[in-house]
């Protein structure tokens, strides 16, 4: 019965966009399937029959939709197109399981008989509440019924934003803040925590490879995903270290819908990007098969054209993965392996030291691969099982290149200290047990094996830590509109004595209002590289990792009120969400106020580091014409010199979405305001306690994209243009550092200017 | 349309990573120290125009004035040695385990009085009164330092410096006699070997000195720091130099002489015709030559010669400074 009561959320909820992914079509039908088997006995073939699908508020007819059947005796699936007048003609009659999908509208499933003249009115979609999610539960459900708030980015988001890789994706987003080096890369900030307190998932497996605590956005390419979802506030109890600001689950393609898909897309922006990628993958019975290619090309970007040095590094990727799924009534396996190799020239400029002859140049080659195996057993209606392993490799060469550019002869500088492959490895196995002995408990119990190793120059060769945990949560539902989820987990790392981890979530409906509550306790082991990094560049510069540190903890508070109304043909959606968040033994680089040529990792232990925030966002919809958005977050984190004084930045982001379904076409405007910001670095004396304070100040700067689609041949062209960076930011002034000779200058990369771009995409689906 | 999309991704497969074209070799005569100024000291000679002596930096301890009334006492600091004052003046029973500040290194302008030992003796009359203090030489361990001996200077004239030494360690004593040369502005001495070392060519022989020593320098804070830095000394005999930073290298002609002030401080040159910056995060640091400055040097022999340094860098590897000269 529970599962009945999923699938009439499923009915119940509205949906923002409807592109049904093969992921969420699996999902969407094996919810339907179940039913069909618990209502049904037999079935009856008749004359064939038509299907028209018409919009439930304007009663148009809806061209283009997916429309999947399947016979309810014979299991025999098969998916058709709608046409322009929004028919599927040529129907066997008899009782099969529906699902209906298309953009703009609820899912539609139902079990029924096919009659002659069959009318569907599809319901528009209005909220983001409806999105499919699997993080932080074994069971997928909706994203508004489960108890974390989880944003979700589906390929239709994706497709609005134009976006290549997740910085892009998500770089509008209030509460999310870019930070870009050209060699590193971009990371983010979720709610004024950095890069190394947020985890990075593949399908629930986590990726490995940080470099200076980050990884780096631009490789985590989107051409093979199907949704990426994102949790705000520590998930420490599933997810372990480093879940402490955010959890980022990339949740990769699965094609179990159609016979065949090939897709190919195409993208060039006239910085100097050019971006190729192609999809293609078959079904047969219940398994799956798909590859995925890319190749994704820069030229890099610099302020001065004619120069070799660029801010934005010239690269080539590329990036290649394979998927295997098997689906039946009660289990399901995937295999899934994603492979990036990139290549980064830090070409360096001409200069007079070099006598405007020779050039340094440093080469990066990167290796990535994630690669996951899940198998998922449902033993009964209240017992199932999911076991994940996964393996995660990461390796970058530095090779540092004398480029003779008198002759043009380039040779390796003969200076181990400019040479350095850093190589990380990580293996992590984990198995869930969900078991819902009565409806109003659904309990999840699970271990979870992390082995991470690395080596390289900087990280003072081998080392290797170890996480293995026990981990438990369970929902009760006291009430029907109540979901009181408590969480603990306990740790074993090889090299701390890792806190018990606990959490406590819950949710109330009431009417058209949802509230959320969580208060967590989150913990992050210090990085490799903070406990063993040793650069020392002779005697001007030693800067050191720090073997005594201590994991940092946190405690998080959690606030979420949301507010969702639909009216005849518009809907308005309304989110306000409150969080503080108390961290120690924050993780700090501190300069030796005596010599600040010397520098270590420390921990701040003379008191909490406090983060706190208020975030706002308000949709409405006018169907199907329009989407308005507008959000806003205000952060606030402690000063370093006085842990209860705060230095406060208000983002700011709107977006507008024009949608002609008629026409085919969307005209996006998408607007950020980055209010400026301050970082704290401190001073040390000799016992590590901070004597001096320094203050990093970055600018303000406004960020906005226009976007225009155009989808033609029945859909499966779809041509995108439009600007990025229309205020054509590329440094914005930034300040600060109190090291001898520490400054790199008074600027921040944000941006690589003002750039248009034209996108191509061809999809060919039978199925 | 299918077509559009395979040319389309042709185009795409093609673009790649741009090539350089070849550029022009520098103009100029070009003068490379070849022995890294991180570990080598490499005295150079505008007459003949090469380096005609070198030896390790941390060859020495100890140095000392060679002149007939010369007192001054110098420290190796970039070896990591320093000195810090004490108020003994028994080194017999000097007391190593109380808490050490003030350690303190020769400043560069090569004056006596800036010495990190200061003014021990003096010699204005005829009769020579020493001070007797006891200094501890240490040595710089990441941010505190360590004690090696107790040194306390108690003879000097024209020839010949004498000083006690106590090992922290042991609490050996032993008194050191230290020669005075004709031939050399200063000769050293090395604790470990437990000899004295001329290191210096004849003095008549050289004009730059081309080495490590330590600066104090100033953060964005305005903290002093001690550090560590690579320049240039002058042959304290007689040589000087001065800077013009309004001509360029090209213009400065023999007529400009007579208009410049000429120095013979020690570090006229000094490290700052370079600067460096450092990212952290990729590990690296990159120096560059500080543009539009020409230095005027007096040479040993009192001919003039014009210099502009061109780089830091020969190989690729910081340490190595190349630059143009010419005489004047």
């Amino acid at each position: 019965m529970e599962v009945q009561k999923e699938n009439s959320n499923l009915k119940k909820q509205n949906l923002n966009n409807c592109i049904l992914t093969g992921f969420s079509l699996s999902i969407a039908k094996f919810f339907g399937k179940v039913v069909l088997l618990l209502m049904l006995s037999s079935f009856a073939r008749a004359q064939t029959s038509t299907l028209s699908l018409k919009d439930a508020v304007t009663g148009k007819a809806v061209p283009f939709a997916t429309v999947c059947f399947e016979d309810v005796l014979s299991g025999k699936q098969s998916c058709e197109i709608s046409d322009e007048k929004g028919t599927v003609t040529s129907l066997a009659a008899g009782k099969y399981l529906l699902s209906v999908s298309c953009l703009g509208y609820q899912i539609h499933t139902d079990t029924l008989l096919l009659t002659p003249n069959l009318i569907i009115n599809l319901e528009p979609s209005y909220f983001a509440l409806d999105q499919v999610v699997v993080t932080g539960t074994i069971k997928p459900r909706m994203a508004d019924n489960s108890i974390y708030k989880i944003n979700v980015y589906n390929r239709n988001e994706i497709k609005n934003k134009a976006a290549g890789n997740l910085t892009e994706l998500v770089s509008k987003e209030p509460n999310i803040q870019i930070s870009r080096n050209g060699v590193l890369g971009s990371s983010m900030s979720i709610n004024g925590l950095s890069g190394e307190h947020i985890k990075i998932l593949i399908n629930g497996v986590p990726v490995a490879g940080r470099q200076n605590g980050i990884i780096d956005l631009n490789h985590l390419n989107l051409n093979n995903v199907d949704h990426i979802e994102t949790i705000e506030g520590p998930m420490s109890v599933i997810y372990g270290s480093n879940a402490m600001a955010g959890t980022i689950n990339i949740i990769t393609r699965e094609f179990l819908a159609e016979k065949y898909v090939a897709s190919v897309q195409a993208n060039y922006e006239s910085v100097g990007i050019y971006r190729l990628n192609g999809n293609a993958a078959f079904r047969k019975n219940n398994h799956s098969f798909s590859l995925n290619l890319a190749r994704n090309f820069s030229s890099g970007f610099g302020l001065n054209d004619t120069s070799r040095y660029k801010i934005w590094k010239p690269t080539l990727q590329y990036d290649a993965g394979f998927n295997y799924a098997y689906q039946n009534n009660k289990s399901r396996l995937s295999i899934k392996t994603q492979y990036l190799n990139e290549e980064l020239h830090d070409n360096d400029s001409l200069r007079s030291e070099f006598l405007y002859e020779e050039a340094l140049d440093k080469y990066y080659y990167t290796h990535r691969l994630n690669s996951t195996a899940e198998y998922q057993v449902n033993f009964n209606k209240t017992l199932s099982l999911q076991v994940t392993g996964g393996h995660s490799f990461y390796q970058r060469k530095k090779i540092t290149y004398l480029n003779d550019l008198v002759n043009l002869v380039k040779t390796r500088l003969n200076d181990p200290d400019e040479q350095d492959t850093t190589t990380i490895g990580l293996i992590s196995q984990r198995s869930i047990v969900a078991f819902n002995p009565v409806k109003s408990i659904e309990t999840q119990a699970g271990y979870d094996i992390t082995y991470e190793s690395g080596n390289g120059k900087r990280i003072q060769g081998e080392q290797n830590i170890g996480d293995y945990a026990l981990f438990f949560t369970t929902i009760l539902k006291p009430f029907n509109n109540l979901d009181i989820q408590p969480g603990l987990r306990l740790i074993h790392n090889s090299k701390y004595e890792a806190p018990v981890v606990y959490s406590l979530n819950t949710k109330w409906n009431i009417a058209d209002f949802r509230f959320r509550f969580s208060y967590g306790k989150g913990f992050r082991t210090p990085t490799l590289k903070e406990l063993y990094l040793e650069f020392v560049d002779g005697w001007a510069h030693n800067v050191f990792g720090n073997e005594n540190l201590k994991a940092e903890t946190a405690q998080n508070l959690n606030f979420n009120a949301g507010y969702a109304k639909t009216f005849t043909s518009s809907s308005v959606e309304f989110e306000l969400g409150i969080f503080y968040n108390k961290m120690k033994n924050k993780i700090d680089f501190l300069y030796d106020a005596n010599d600040p040529t010397w520098a270590q990792y420390f921990n701040i232990d003379f008191g909490n580091y406090i983060n706190k925030g208020i975030n706002a966002q308000i949709q409405y919809k006018f169907h199907p014409w329009l989407t308005l958005k507008i959000g806003t977050a205000t952060l606030g984190n402690s000063k370093l010199d006085n842990l209860s004084t705060f230095t406060y930045s208000t983002n700011f982001s709107s977006s507008v979405l024009y949608t002609n379904a008629k026409y085919g076409f969307g005209v996006n405007l998408f607007y950020k305001y980055n209010d400026d910001y301050r970082i704290y670095n401190g001073e040390t004396n000799v016992e590590g306690e901070i004597v001096e304070i320094n203050e990093s100040y970055i600018d303000g700067y406004h960020d906005m994209d226009f976007i225009i689609n155009y989808s033609i041949l029945h859909s499966t062209l779809n041509i995108s243009s439009g600007i990025k960076n229309i205020f054509n930011n590329t440094l914005i002034y930034s300040s600060g550092s109190g090291a001898v000779h520490g400054g790199s200058g008074n600027s921040t990369p944000v941006g690589w200017g003002r750039t248009f771009f034209v996108q191509l995409s061809y999809n060919f689906r039978k199925y | 349309m299918r077509i559009l999309l395979f040319l389309l991704g042709g185009v795409l497969l093609a673009s790649c990573f741009e090539e350089d074209v070849p550029v022009d070799p520098y103009p100029g005569d070009v003068t490379t120290i070849e022995n890294n100024i991180s570990e080598y000291y490499s005295y150079f000679d505008f007459e003949t125009g090469r380096v005609i002596h070198t030896h390790k930096f941390d060859d020495w301890d100890l140095g000392f004035a060679c002149g007939k009334n010369d007192w001054h006492v110098r420290v190796n600091s970039p070896k990591g040695l320093f000195i810090a004052p004490t108020e003994s003046q028994d080194i017999l029973t000097v007391d190593f385990s109380f808490p050490v500040t003030g350690w303190k290194f020769d400043k560069p302008s090569g004056n006596p009085d800036s010495s990190a030992v200061g003014k021990w003796v003096d010699n204005s009359g005829d009769l020579y009164n020493y001070s007797n203090t006891v200094y501890l030489l240490g040595e710089k361990t990441d941010v505190s330092y360590q004690p090696l001996f107790a040194l306390q200077f108690i003879f000097v004239d024209s020839t010949r410096y004498q000083f006690i030494s106590k090992d922290f360690f042991t609490s050996l004593i032993d008194t050191i006699t230290i020669l005075k040369t004709d031939s050399a502005n200063f000769t050293f001495y090395n604790f470990k070997l437990k000899s004295q070392l001329n290191l210096e060519p004849e003095k008549q022989k050289y004009d730059l000195i081309f080495q490590i020593y330590y600066e104090m320098l100033y953060t964005d804070d305005g903290i002093p720091t001690p550090y560590p830095v690579r320049g240039v000394f002058l042959n304290p005999n007689a040589v000087e130099a001065a800077l013009d930073t309004l001509d360029s290298f090209d213009e400065i002609r023999e007529d400009n002489i007579s208009t410049y002030q000429f120095s013979n401080k020690a570090d006229i040159i000094g490290y700052d015709w370079k600067d460096v910056t450092v990212d952290f995060d990729a590990g690296s640091a990159v120096y560059f030559i500080v543009q539009g400055r020409t230095y005027i040097i007096r040479s040993v022999e009192g001919n003039y010669y014009k210099l502009k340094f061109l780089s830091y860098t020969f190989n690729g590897i910081n340490g190595y400074p190349r630059f143009e000269f010419k005489q004047i």
